[in-house]
């Protein structure tokens, strides 16, 4: 079974949700792929065993070959191949999006493709749970490309729970995209709703069974709990604004982790998830 | 005129908070919001919408099934695993997942292949209490989108500029990704918000070290600064390590998180105490970097 833990906002407690779940549920995987800010693993605090460089091909161009025809950056849907006529031909890492197609439409056959570093994918484990985290590099611009190659890494045999990024653009999309239930953290303001909201039209769309974790329950409105009845969409834990939880998660501590009693309401929550599922 | 972006790196933090106030509390501005994903300035500013406008931005490949031969070129070339084969074995590019890159539409053999305009999303002008805003709307599935964040920045600079404003502050996105680098580009100071936890602290520095790539004049702010005080002063350290003010501290407080929920800003909840830490924050930072001005 493979849960994404999403919410439309960040900071609802997204993170804190997934590992505790985690931590409830192990045996099992955790998948960071929240790869611009990964921040699972402060929570677990798994070493790293090992990790892999995550790269794209990159266009390389034999300058011995090319004849400056400017079949390439004509091709080139985001201007990403810039031709010097009789100087050079080169791409632009921060630009290009890695699609092949200037290679292809080379006629001078000059286009040849390198790896081009553009994150990691990390690994480890602890408390019984397996880390599998991305981590963007500082400067690329698109999360995508690296949300898209972590589910080949997802261990096998193992249940799987995604913590994805915030928001409801397309790296969110990829991180839902395998999931089997997928559990939205929300909270009980207008931003927590209207967030919420954009990211039910992305669950809609991928036709996902969702739940609702309402975080800092007792503050704000009532109407994230209308909006779950209007939807049909079940309330599977409220967890109340707590300083003590607060100050927890500030050093690194889930509340899974610190505390008996949340441990058992999460292992009740993974419980609800496998019903659902059913 | 100078533009002042308001970023977090991690979401949460307090940004929209911080920026809230502001809007109260700067004079003579206008406001973009362009965190596009999370539209959320338009919650605490209560606008009145002027004028909207489609927003498009690429392309996305459209396969036309009369012509389509299943020969599967396109999908063994799609480096974004966009072409979708249906049960009945007919061709269709998922619309999520296509980056409009043509390359399907370059391989085609039967021309079957069409590149449509996307439109991605509404471009929006509001008069609020406390000035103009812009703001943006991104259909949800759709990229992230810088280029629409440096529309949504040069419509607002022109506001400025028309009015002989002093400032244009931009709330910007989380992350490090695209939005966030179309906020930070060309602008002349950046006010950090963070929070004195371990996650908020890795993802402060991940957004300083690619703000200090933009030379930009850097102030930071710690919210909910009680909630551990060993790691505000760890945050109070850094930022002197890296000359960089601490433009104030802000408790922990349930009356902020309360105001908030009721659309409202902290320095309307009426206590003057709390209302003056938020104009430290703008005195602070101007006196700092902008004392000429
Ligand atoms: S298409 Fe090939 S030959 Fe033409 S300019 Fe580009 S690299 Fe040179
Ligand atoms: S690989 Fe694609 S995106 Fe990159 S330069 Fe070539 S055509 Fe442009
Ligand atoms: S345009 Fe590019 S990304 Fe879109 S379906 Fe065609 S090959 Fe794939
Ligand atoms: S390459 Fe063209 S003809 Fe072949 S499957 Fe794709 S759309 Fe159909």
């Amino acid at each position: 079974m493979i849960v994404s833990v999403a919410s439309g906002k960040g900071g609802t407690g997204k993170t804190t949700v997934a590992v505790s779940l985690a931590i409830s549920a192990a045996p099992i995987a955790l998948v960071d792929s929240d790869v611009e800010e990964p921040n699972a693993n402060i929570l677990l605090r798994a070493d790293h065993s090992t990790s892999r460089k995550a790269s794209l091909p990159f266009p390389v161009i034999d300058m011995k070959k090319c004849d400056f025809c400017e079949k390439c950056s004509d091709f080139c849907a985001y201007n990403g191949i810039v031709v010097l006529k009789g100087l050079k031909v080169f791409a632009v890492p921060e630009i290009c999006k890695s699609c092949g197609g200037c290679k292809i439409v080379c006629p001078q056959d000059a286009i040849s493709e390198e790896p081009r570093d553009i994150g990691y994918i990390k690994f480890g484990e602890r408390l019984g749970i397996q880390i599998v985290e991305g981590e963007l590099n500082i400067g690329e611009s698109s999360s995508t490309p690296l949300v898209r190659m972590l589910p080949d890494y997802f261990p096998s045999g193992r249940d799987v729970i995604v913590d994805c990024p915030p928001g409801a653009a397309h790296p969110t999309v990829e991180s839902l995209r395998a999931a089997d239930f997928v559990l939205l953290v929300t909270e009980p303001t207008p931003f927590g709703i209207h967030d919420l909201e954009e990211a039910l039209v992305i669950t809609d769309e991928l036709n996902k069974k969702v739940g609702l974790v309402v975080n800092r329950a007792d503050i704000g409105t009532s109407d994230i709990e209308n909006l779950a009845i209007e939807r049909n969409i079940p309330i599977l834990m409220r967890i109340p604004f707590s300083t003590d939880i607060a100050e927890h998660y500030s050093r690194g501590h889930s509340p899974a982790e610190f505390s008996e009693y949340w441990r058992e309401q999460f292992a009740l929550l993974w419980q609800k998830i496998e019903e659902q599922v059913r | 005129m100078k533009q002042i972006v308001i970023i977090s790196g991690k979401g949460g933090t307090g940004k929209t908070t911080v920026i809230s106030a502001l809007a109260r509390l700067v004079p003579d501005k206008v406001l973009v919001d362009a965190d596009v994903d999370a539209a959320n300035l338009e919650i605490v500013t209560s606008p009145e919408l002027e004028s909207s406008e489609i927003y498009t931005e690429g392309e996305i490949a459209v396969i036309s099934d009369d012509k389509c031969i299943r020969c599967d070129i396109c999908r063994q070339n799609c480096r974004f695993d966009s072409i979708i084969v249906g049960d009945d074995g007919s061709y269709s590019v998922d619309e999520h997942g296509c980056e409009g890159c043509r390359v399907c539409k370059l391989v085609c053999p039967a021309d079957a292949v069409e590149m449509q305009v996307m439109e991605s999303g509404f471009v929006k002008k509001s008069k609020t209490p406390y000035g103009m805003l812009f703001h943006g709307e991104l259909s949800a599935g759709r990229d992230n989108s810088g280029k629409m964040v440096t529309y949504l920045r040069e419509l607002g600079v022109e506001e400025a500029q028309k009015n002989n404003f002093d400032w244009v502050l931009i709330d910007g996105a989380p992350g490090i990704g695209c939005q966030v680098i179309a906020s930070l580009t060309g602008v002349d100071g950046a006010i950090v918000v963070s929070e004195p936890t371990l996650s908020a602290i890795h993802d402060l520095k991940r957004v300083v070290e690619l703000a200090s790539h933009f030379h930009i004049k850097i102030g930071v702010v710690i919210n909910k600064s009680d909630i551990n005080l060993s790691l505000t002063r760890e945050i109070h350290r850094w930022a002197d390590e890296n000359k960089m003010p601490l433009l104030e501290q802000i408790p922990l407080d349930k009356r902020i998180v309360n105001a908030m929920a009721e659309r409202k800003s902290p320095v309307e909840i009426g206590d003057d105490a709390l209302t003056k830490l938020y104009e430290n924050i703008w005195n602070n930072f101007i006196e700092t970097y902008f004392s000429h001005h």
